[in-house]
């Protein structure tokens, strides 16, 4: 962890995620277009601070982590939960590492990417509860600073710091009115449109040509169900269809099998690369889907 | 904007254009206008028999005397085409279903093989195309549909293209154009390059308008001498068309980029082609939209007026586009202030904004209107709308709809508002079904239903329940409770406590509360809409109250439309033995229901007065939107549409006394939203799951027959129906509690 000075305190700078993936964005152009809308602001008026609001798996993180690549700007992830407090928000103690030293403080992802420029990301937002949100009212409003108790600083916006924060549809209304009235615009993320969720299986698949047949099953499999899929649905599917297929050749799905994790991939990535049929998308889709709602 | 190119004894001049854009259709009227240059035929990107259709119905309206073109009319046809890259799905299809395609369901080969059966197009002002075919019948000038007619819906991909003219062609920049489907558009063009070359060996003049996307491919194959001269300048496919009204929501698609320039456009078509105000000052009219929004914005919400402005400024800039339109003012408008100012907005720009056509002045013609009417739009399903047709004669079935000349690749597409049509006058009051009543026994034994789950809850609430001593001993020591918690490491004595007072779910009079089913869960009500149903006809009620003055002291506070329920529902198929016996069969997903049964008009007249008309919401004009508005309003409560169960139970709330009964789908939560919204209103949630009752009777209560009785008070129907059924209309009122049933013998 880096150290950032405050007024001769040492403190300790959260780390921003760097996303992994290697699969290629697909789709999502207008919410892109909006969220970048928001965060353009006005010689008149601060950037916005969009909230995206969708069903979970739709993709709203997928959709900051490309932001942030677009931005080129670091990007700080916040966590929400029922037990975060508003101190969370801006700093925090730890018990030090350091010989000598009892405390270390340590900012939170928030007030990291106020004072470096980056993207704040609160994910599940709301799922904190009202009273934590407090310090956030001044970072969303024209103030653009936060002042931390246990610090005893007000830090003040880096001019590139960006905030966008992330809820899963039905929570919207349990975040109190003086954060909801500062979280504009708010984007909804609806399941994307069939071509686009057939993009993203075909960027996960090494199945070229073939890839027809399985999406005809796939699109089956979930119509017979009445369920929608959504991308991160859709992404498990064929992960799992990979691994079914991978433990088929390697000749040892009677016998039993061990798990082998080579260079820290698990092994279903290399199951990829071999032809998954529709037998192997049928039996994901009963393990992942039909079995949980039975 | 005009393109002139040459050829041996001829010139051709061509508008390329943006669907539905006033800008391009100007161009046609000024060229057409110029006396010294008018042009001695005239073609479009139309089949013949489109032409002739338009061409005629434009002369019956008396487009020859310079009248205004009602706003919005149509012609549909029906397509008979798939596109060739579903021809491997199509055969699989027929494989799976054994069925020819013709009898696999539309739904289906929309999803499968991007099938609409219909295509629709508007007579809309502000389109180049129709501005054509209308100087043609004023100039009488021969027009010539050159484009083929009975061609599969081309797929395509939004893209930018570049601008044929080297420059901006309009106010409001380079709009998206399509990129080519080269097996669909290829074959259109080289038809329409040919017929042109035939045309203009036998005109000396020729003027010219397609899609901007057509251009490019078109100007080569005029200029390639390998593509010679059809034999015929046109030709008819056969094709037939109906006439019909279009309703807002739908016609948006063809027209400009806010629809009060239809208006505008008509006066200034018809001033002098040198006249300075023909031009419209887009910038000038999005900056008036834009103060009427920013003066709409209700007063608490006013602060986030600049952020609005600033937010559709820089969503237009990345869209290419200098002005915002309609589209991008409603997403904004959504986005930033709230979904009821959208709507709000919504309702001014569209339709406050033009004096829209109605079936009535218009012979009854066919009403298109967009379904579900809420705006719902389905999952997956592209950007096909699905409409169905409105008539004296009854309704269609949905079906989908391809639009010729959509312009809606340049709107924020999927991130649209709701827009809801208004209802038509006629129509007022009177949906659909209206006239038609839910076979009483389903309406019974789904109120029935709701009872014995009240009496299951009440039987539940009896049990103890373990709670750490706090004082009171209640029951007594729960030892096994204690010893757990010593498991646990907690050192606290556990007492059983028995729970609140059971839930008095009873119904009827003052004593009513609403009951909510959920038949599904959240994710599997795909196609479902909403509908508001009404207790009966306002006119009934208020003949059969006894306090009249009552009855319109809050006929004139509230209005006239009293909600017995909201269902979120599908339509279904009868089975073949009931069909001509019922004029409609809905499969329910869920519904609220505000209290007392309503079999028939004096039922529901008895309980809206004994309730003193508290207990259901009471709208001006029902429809969801307003439902919605009604809440936010009255009692603060925003509907949460996006969550069809936590709808139901947000809608149930603030007409509780106690509690609200809620019948659900094994394995259902309740949002915590929604939870901690009923406990600040000290309203317990009962919950019951279905699978307490016998599944045979869950399936026969979400299978809403519509009937229509013999009388207007709904208390006979016909021997046939009780046949038909299998039981008599009275059937299963013994599961009603006595005061219920006191009800109805009253009333025999």
């Amino acid at each position: 962890m880096e150290t950032i000075t405050f007024n001769a305190k040492k403190v300790l700078a959260s780390e921003p995620y760097q996303p992994r993936s290697s699969f290629e964005f697909v789709g999502r152009l207008q919410q892109l277009k909006m969220v970048v809308a928001a965060w353009m602001g006005s010689a008149r008026h601060p950037p916005l601070s969009p909230l995206l609001v969708g069903d979970p798996g739709v993709g709203k993180n997928r959709l900051v982590y490309e932001l942030a690549r677009r931005a080129n700007l670091d990007l700080y992830i916040f966590q929400g939960h029922e037990d975060v407090t508003a101190e969370d928000m801006a700093c925090m103690v730890r018990f030090s590492d350091e010989a000598g030293k009892s405390m270390d403080y340590v900012l939170s992802p928030l007030v990291t990417a106020m004072q470096r420029g980056g993207i704040c990301f609160i994910d599940e937002i709301g799922k904190i509860r009202p009273r934590a949100l407090a310090l956030l009212a001044s970072v969303l409003d024209e103030r653009r600073y936060i002042d931390s108790t246990l610090l005893g600083e007000r830090i003040h916006a880096h001019p590139r710091f960006r905030f966008i924060a992330a809820t899963n549809t039905g929570e919207t209304s349990s975040l109190p009115e003086f954060v909801r009235s500062r979280l504009r615009p708010v984007i909804e993320m609806g399941h994307p449109p069939k071509e686009e969720l057939e993009a993203i299986i075909a960027g996960h698949s090494a199945n070229g040509p073939e890839i027809e047949k399985l999406l005809e099953t796939f699109w089956d499999l979930f119509g017979e169900s009445k369920r929608t899929p959504s991308p991160r649905d859709a992404v498990h599917l064929f992960a799992l269809a990979g691994s079914l297929r991978q433990v088929e050749a390697n000749g040892n799905h009677r016998e039993g099998f061990s798990i082998c994790f080579e260079g820290g991939a698990p092994a279903f990535a290399q199951g990829n690369q071999l032809t998954v049929t529709p037998a192997h998308v049928t039996e994901a889709f009963q393990q992942l889907f039909a079995r949980a709602s039975a | 904007m005009i393109a002139r190119l040459s050829f041996e004894n001829s010139e051709l001049v061509a508008v390329p254009a943006v669907h539905g854009h006033s800008i391009f259709a100007e161009q046609v009227n000024r060229a057409c206008q110029d006396e010294a240059n008018r042009p001695d035929a005239i073609a479009v990107e139309l089949s013949h028999d489109a032409v002739a259709a338009v061409g005629s119905w434009m002369k019956e309206l008396g487009a020859t005397q310079g009248i205004h073109l009602p706003c919005m009319l149509g012609l549909v046809k029906p397509n008979n085409r798939i596109h060739p890259r579903h021809r491997d799905a199509a055969v699989r299809l027929q494989e799976t279903h054994r069925l020819p395609l013709n009898e696999i369901p539309l739904e289906v080969l929309n999803e499968k093989l991007n099938y609409t059966s219909t295509s629709l197009l508007c007579l809309s002002a502000t389109d180049s195309i129709i501005e054509a075919i209308r100087m043609g019948v004023e100039l009488d000038v021969p027009v010539f549909g050159v484009d083929l007619g009975d061609v599969a819906n081309a797929e395509r991909q939004p893209s930018l293209i570049p601008d044929p003219f080297g420059e901006r062609t309009s106010d409001f920049g380079v709009p998206d154009a399509a990129h080519s489907d080269r097996v669909i558009d290829g074959r259109r063009e080289w038809t329409m390059a040919a017929r042109l070359k035939r045309i203009l060996q036998q005109h000396r003049r020729v003027l010219f308008t397609c899609g901007l996307g057509h251009w490019s491919e078109l100007r080569r194959l005029l200029n390639d001498r390998g593509v010679k001269p059809a034999l015929d300048s046109s030709r008819s496919e056969g094709e037939s068309f109906t006439r019909i009204v279009v309703s807002p929501s739908i016609a948006l698609r063809q027209m400009d980029v806010f629809p009060d320039i239809t208006g505008l456009y008509e006066l200034r078509r018809k001033l002098p082609p040198t006249d300075a105000n023909r031009k419209i000052d887009y910038a000038a009219l999005a900056e008036e939209k834009v103060r009427v929004a920013m003066e709409a914005i209700d007063g608490k919400e006013r602060y986030l007026g600049a952020a609005f402005a600033d937010y559709m400024a820089n969503l237009g800039l990345l869209n290419q586009r200098r002005a915002p339109d309609l589209f991008l003012m409603l997403h904004a408008a959504h986005a930033v202030i709230s979904p009821a100012f959208a709507e709000l907005l919504g309702q001014k720009l569209v339709f406050e904004a033009c004096a829209w056509a109605t079936p009535e002045n218009h012979s009854g013609l066919p009403h298109l209107r967009e379904w579900p009417a809420d705006g719902r739009k389905d999952e997956h399903r592209g950007g096909a709308q699905r409409v169905r047709l409105h008539s004296d004669k009854g309704t269609s079935a949905s079906f989908f709809l391809s639009h010729r000349g959509d312009n809606s690749a340049t709107c924020i597409a999927g991130a649209l508002p709701q827009l809801s049509d208004p209802e038509s006058d006629s129509n007022r009051g009177k949906p659909t079904r209206f006239y038609s009543w839910v076979w009483p026994p389903c309406e019974t034994l789904l109120f029935g239903t709701a009872y014995e789950g009240a009496q299951l809850a009440a039987g539940k609430s009896r049990e103890l329940r373990p709670e750490p001593f706090a004082g009171a001993l209640h029951a007594g020591v729960d030892i096994k409770a204690t010893l757990r918690a010593a498991v646990r490491g907690e050192k606290r004595i556990h007492v059983k406590v028995s729970s609140p007072s059971p839930c008095v779910w009873e119904g009827g009079g003052e004593n009513d509360e609403p009951a909510v089913f959920l038949f599904e869960n959240e994710s599997s009500a795909d196609n479902g809409y909403w509908e508001t149903m009404l207790t009966c006809y306002a006119s009934d009620v208020r003949r059969l109250v006894r306090d009249k003055a009552r009855y319109d002291a809050v006929a004139e506070k509230h209005g006239e439309d009293f909600i017995a329920s909201v269902t979120l529902s599908t339509d279904r198929t009868p089975p073949a033995t009931l069909r001509a016996h019922v004029t409609g069969l809905k499969l329910l997903y869920g519904t609220v229901l505000f209290g007392n049964p309503c079999l028939n008009p004096r039922q529901a007249a008895q309980w809206l007065e004994a309730s003193d008309y508290a207990r259901c919401p009471i709208l001006r004009r029902h429809s969801m939107g307003n439902l919605c508005d009604y809440y936010r309003h009255a009692h603060g409560i925003v509907i949460e549409r996006s969550r069809w169960t936590s709808t139901l139970l947000q809608l149930a709330l603030p007409y509780a006394r106690k509690c609200v009964m809620v019948l659900h789908v094994p394995g259902y939560r309740i949002a915590p939203n929604v939870a901690r919204e009923a406990a600040q209103r000290n309203i317990r949630l009962e919950t019951i799951p279905l699978s307490r009752f016998p599944r045979q009777r869950i399936e026969t209560i979400r299978n809403q027959y519509l009937v229509r009785p013999i009388d207007v008070d709904a208390m006979e129907y016909a021997p046939e129906l009780a046949k038909a059924f299998g039981e008599s209309a009275t059937a299963h009122l013994n599961i009603l509690p006595e005061h219920i049933r006191a009800q109805l013998e009253a009333h025999a």
